[in-house]
């Protein structure tokens, strides 16, 4: 607390320490400083939360993940196991963390916590999605892979890994008992089995050349396909960082 | 000649004329005193605090939007201030957190308390001062001694519309719980 003058009168006091110097008025450019740094901060975490968000969708389609509920019961339970919590997690934090900087704001503090806070994540799921949809995350992809992005490279290479069971590739040949597939992991060809029980979609609607999801356990470089689709918006296989990370 | 407003006055001090600082301390010294005298009805050094909240206002004048109303920023200092001294003094609990400020509350358009009502509860306020939870407390303050409307309060407290309006409903309900209790007549 400021020292006060040892007067009877409030006026008096104020006016007082005032005209003595001790009380002195802040500049306006201190406020417009602080006001910038907050609508910066504002800014800041918002393109963070947007550019997790986008990660998380570009993560989702780019391994498979994404379309893995379209095999079923079984589906939706690998896709929930295969979900990366950890970046989900961290984008909650983010979206907390901006729900909690706009507070200040009336358009935010006027409302029920409820209501900002589901425009918080709303907001930050669509714009996440719809710059998940261009070609932004490819381009990082890219790279870090070949070490222009040294800081992004470990974030890209642990993340764009297929989860265990899930494999996209790419048919370089129909075989007598299913297919060969191009994945990501290099130049490698795997054999992908298919049995009687194998979800597939109809005969002859495969052909070479075309990406595909396989759910399946992988056995050294054969895949026993459970199921196999091949969704329209599905992108191609990546290389996966098979280039070693250049010497600092 | 017409009367300046308070944010034509609060204009002049940001322009440099602090003297006029003065006539904005005239005109909310009684105003804020008995702000802190009711919401900080046991604390002794109540005007110390007032004569801070005006230090504050001074210091940090140039931060006021003239386009804004001086009375609900000001207000805002002396909550801040009051909420620090109820800290310090650590005699009545304070959470950070409060549920009421999470949902959407259906609160009535506008109030409808008619003069003999607003005399009647104004009345038990005073009253029951000391039990009530300074977070009904503040409300009921700002509402029926210092005429603010919810939209008001709740630019002071920082807290939804429908907030200020419910801790004003659940304020009242624990007033009359307090007021039975001791036995008095409503």
């Amino acid at each position: 607390m400021t020292e006060q003058p040892k007067t009877d009168s409030i006026k008096e006091g104020v006016l007082k320490a005032i005209e003595d110097g001790r009380v002195k008025m802040r500049p306006k450019w201190q406020f417009i400083a602080k006001a910038a740094l907050a609508i910066l901060g504002v800014v800041l975490v918002a393109l963070t939360t947007l550019y997790l968000v986008s990660f998380i969708v570009f993560v989702l389609r780019q391994t498979g993940v994404l379309f893995v509920p379209g095999f079923g019961f079984r589906g939706f339970g690998i896709f929930f196991l295969s979900l990366p919590w950890l970046l989900i997690a961290l984008a909650a934090l983010f979206m907390l963390l901006l729900e909690i900087i706009i507070k200040r704001y009336s358009f935010a503090y006027g409302r029920p916590f409820l209501y900002s806070a589901l425009a918080v994540v709303f907001l930050g799921i669509i714009g996440g999605i719809i710059i998940g949809e261009t070609p932004l995350h490819e381009r990082f992809f890219d790279e870090a892979e070949s070490g222009h992005l040294p800081f992004a490279r470990p974030m890209y290479e642990y993340f764009g890994q297929e989860p265990q069971n899930i494999t996209v590739g790419a048919i370089t040949k129909i075989t007598g008992n299913g297919y060969q597939i191009q994945s990501g992991d290099g130049d490698d060809l795997f054999s992908v089995i298919v049995s009687p029980q194998t979800q597939t979609p109809p005969p002859n609607t495969l052909k070479v050349g075309d990406i595909i999801l396989i759910l399946g356990p992988r056995q050294g470089k054969t895949i026993l396909a459970q199921g196999i689709q091949k969704p329209s918006t599905l992108p191609p296989p990546r290389r996966r960082f098979v280039v070693p990370i250049p010497a600092q | 000649m017409t009367e300046q407003t308070d944010e034509q006055i609060a204009q002049a001090v940001q322009k440099g004329d602090s003297s006029a600082f003065g006539l904005l301390v005239e005109r909310y010294e009684p105003k804020l005193l008995r702000y802190a005298k009711k919401f900080l009805f046991d604390y002794e050094d109540g005007k110390d605090i007032v004569q801070e909240v005006f230090i504050k206002a001074y210091s940090n004048i140039q931060s006021f939007d003239s386009g804004r109303s001086f009375s609900s920023w000001i207000y805002r200092i002396a909550h801040n201030e009051f909420i620090n001294a109820i800290r310090k003094k650590g005699r009545e609990p304070l959470s950070f957190f409060d549920p009421d400020t999470l949902f959407p509350h259906p609160t009535a358009p506008t109030q409808a308390d008619d003069d003999l009502k607003k005399a009647e509860i104004k009345e038990m306020v005073e009253k029951c001062l000391k039990k009530l939870d300074p977070k009904y407390r503040e409300p009921l303050v700002l509402y029926y001694y210092e005429d603010m409307d919810y939209k008001q309060i709740s630019e002071i407290m920082r807290i939804p519309v429908s907030t200020a309006a419910i801790r004003l409903k659940r304020g009242k309900v624990a007033l009359q719980k307090i007021y039975q209790s001791l036995n008095l007549k409503p």
